[in-house]
């Protein structure tokens, strides 16, 4: 890693100390209870997250086409007989 | 007459088919006048300003100046002037003309008093789009002209429902004029799906992410302002406070982030990304408070910018390396440092840091939805606001600019692109800086102050630990690759299975019609034998009763007719 990502990284870091530390720190007037708690919204963003991107990361395998999959063989319905050549189900 | 050339959205339609004709400096001058002459003039009308004409019987209105049309004509107008800059370099005329006339129309609709010519006016905002995503193409291929007309017949199926809505309408009401209408109006329901089309609403989505990354660079900048803010406009209007929307725009603000982590085209990215913010928007119409719709509509104003800018900043890498593929791309910082800075700032404006305009409306909204206690809501708007960083906030400048050098080496974007995407980015800033003169503008007069210790701390710690969080995937190796290759969406229904339905069910009709050929000349063959014995060889009545015969010469004329058919 080189040095400006160390850098980077490092900043992001003692950001999320300082926000969770300012999460103490101020008032709260919360409309739902768990906005009252300190470190609420970081737990929630690093949750919510990692949610996402493993959630996506399973739905690959289901999903993930080559990109010439819809530019396959025609489709036509008046093609007489649509003997459709097998080669588009790379998966 | 004159009254009439006061108009803003019709003095963009007319610069919009002079500029056509007109070569490099005049139609690129005409390009970045056009709109803002228009500017001037929409300032120039006072607020309640109307003009009205008769069509068909009825009374229109194609002219209605209030402060909810106000703001989005002025963002449009703004958004056009900003994509005609970023279009000069490209030079295309289909491209300088189509884009005002179609800013003109999405002004005009706007600006629509009546549904008759917001009707009008939505048509033609289909079919000037429609150029613009073909002349993404020199010589558009049969694919690119298949996917343009996937999406006009999405659009044009919109105008229909709005047609037939209106109809009803019109019909049960007497008059014309378009106001809040709910989904128990007369018509209601059609015009909700002919907003709801143009609104990208889920499963009616997909011509947006299938269509908009196909135009050129400038030509998504164009494309990605105006449709679907007309229909934010149009649904705020209508349907302020159908508590539908709350629920169909927290689905529209979830199901598109999980597309847009895998989406390798990067503009797909950014059109997922789109219809993720959308969803914001739309909630905001189904809280239906003063402060909601305010909100929806400050969003949307911020939207219209930051999210030009990220397709800006996409844009100019697409016309200097030729590609826009995630996989193909990374290191670019050295080469387009300047492009890569404004579309950090389009990221974090949309990831909605504090000090940036994403900040200062989307908070609006959630707020709304803490004030009327929507615990649910408030809860997946937040994990939403999560993916937006992922997306369009992290992967998008990442991994263009940065991540692992793709060894691509290209001049930066030249310097209309530039100054373009400079001017956006000022705009963006200046929102974030100094949100008051955006509140000024805003319609329903809500009282609202972003900058609480409390909102900005609980934003900071969202935004830093989910920062925090793709760090951590990173390192791990466990944030999935940028790989070639489409993911499939609702659009394989109609554009897969369908057909594939289409061609079983007709090869079964195939089948059965040749059965039937066999049996009908089976029943003719042996129809005739009996006829023969029936009225030759024997006396009449004599073997076959008569009655038989006349049963035989009716099935006889029954088949004969379904061999007809």
């Amino acid at each position: 890693m080189n040095r400006a990502a160390r850098w980077a990284q490092g900043l992001l870091v003692l950001a999320c100390l300082a926000s969770l530390i300012a999460g103490f720190l101020i008032e709260h007037h919360p409309h739902f209870a768990v906005e009252a708690w300190p470190g609420f919204f970081a737990l929630f963003g690093f949750l919510a997250y990692c949610g996402i991107v493993l959630g996506a990361k399973r739905l690959r395998p289901w999903l993930h086409r080559p990109e010439d999959y819809y530019d396959g063989p025609p489709t036509e319905v008046n093609a007489a007989a649509p003997q459709a050549p097998q080669d588009d189900r790379h998966d | 007459m004159t009254e009439w050339l006061a108009h803003p959205g019709y003095q963009l339609i007319i610069a919009g088919l002079l500029a056509a004709g007109l070569g490099r400096r005049l139609g690129g001058a005409v390009g970045l006048v056009a709109p803002l002459v228009a500017i001037a003039s929409l300032w120039a009308l006072p607020d309640g300003h109307s003009l009205y004409a008769q069509m068909a019987g009825y009374q229109i209105q194609p002219l209605r100046l209030d402060r909810l049309s106000f703001i989005f004509a002025l963002i449009f107008l703004i958004a056009s002037f900003l994509g005609q800059l970023f279009a000069l370099p490209e030079n295309r005329r289909v491209l300088r003309g189509a884009g005002l006339v179609y800013a003109g129309a999405a002004v005009s609709a706007t600006l629509a008093g009546d549904l008759i010519s917001l009707f009008i006016h939505w048509e033609l905002t289909a079919l000037a789009s429609l150029l613009i995503i073909w002349d993404g193409q020199t010589k558009p291929d049969a694919a690119h002209i298949r996917a343009g007309l996937r999406y006009f017949l999405l659009q044009i199926l919109s105008g229909l429902l709005l047609l037939i809505g209106a109809v009803i309408w019109i019909r049960s009401t007497g008059h014309t004029r378009f106001e809040h209408l709910g989904l128990d109006a007369p018509g209601g329901i059609w015009i909700f799906f002919a907003f709801g089309i143009k609104c990208a609403f889920p499963l009616l989505h997909n011509w947006l992410q299938d269509a908009y990354p196909r135009a050129s660079a400038a030509g998504t900048v164009m494309l990605s302002a105006f449709t679907t803010k007309l229909a934010i406009y149009a649904l705020a209007r209508g349907y302020a406070g159908t508590e539908i929307l709350m629920w169909i725009g927290a689905t529209m603000t979830v199901f598109p982030i999980f597309f847009a982590v895998l989406e390798n085209d990067l503009r797909k990215v950014l059109a997922y990304s789109l219809n993720n913010q959308l969803g914001f928007m739309v909630a905001g119409i189904g809280i239906g408070t003063a402060l909601a719709l305010d909100g929806a509509a400050a969003h949307a104003f911020a939207h219209i910018l930051y999210k030009a800018l990220l397709f800006m900043a996409m844009g100019a890498v697409l016309h200097q390396v030729g590609t826009i593929k995630a996989s193909e791309l990374g290191g670019l910082y050295s080469s387009m440092p300047w492009t890569a800075r404004f579309c950090i700032i389009g990221s974090l404006s949309i990831s909605a840091f504090p000090l940036f305009s994403g900040f200062v409306t989307k908070s609006m909204i959630l707020s709304a939805a803490a004030i009327e206690h929507q615990f649910g809501l408030w809860l997946v708007l937040l994990f939403a606001s999560a993916g937006v960083l992922d997306h369009s906030g992290i992967k998008v400048p990442y991994f263009s600019f940065f991540a692992h050098d793709s060894g691509k080496r290209c001049a930066e974007a030249p310097w209309p692109m530039l100054l373009a995407m400079a001017l956006t980015a000022a705009l963006c800033i200046a929102i974030g800086v100094y949100p008051q003169a955006l509140y000024a503008l805003l319609p329903f007069g809500s009282d609202y102050s972003p900058y609480t210790p409390e909102h900005v701390v609980g934003q900071y710690q969202l935004l830093f630990f989910a920062g925090l969080a793709f760090v951590t995937l990173v390192r791990l190796g466990w944030y999935p690759a940028e790989i070639r290759g489409i993911n499939l969406d609702f659009d394989w229904f109609y554009r897969r299975a369908a057909p594939w339905l289409w061609q079983g069910l007709y090869a079964v009709f195939l089948r059965l019609d040749a059965g039937r050929t066999t049996l009908v000349q089976a029943v003719q063959r042996r129809g005739q034998r009996y006829l023969a014995q029936a009225f030759t060889e024997q006396e009449l009545s004599a073997v076959w009763p008569l009655s038989t015969g006349a049963a035989l010469l009716l099935i006889l004329l029954g088949v004969w007719l379904s061999k007809l058919l």
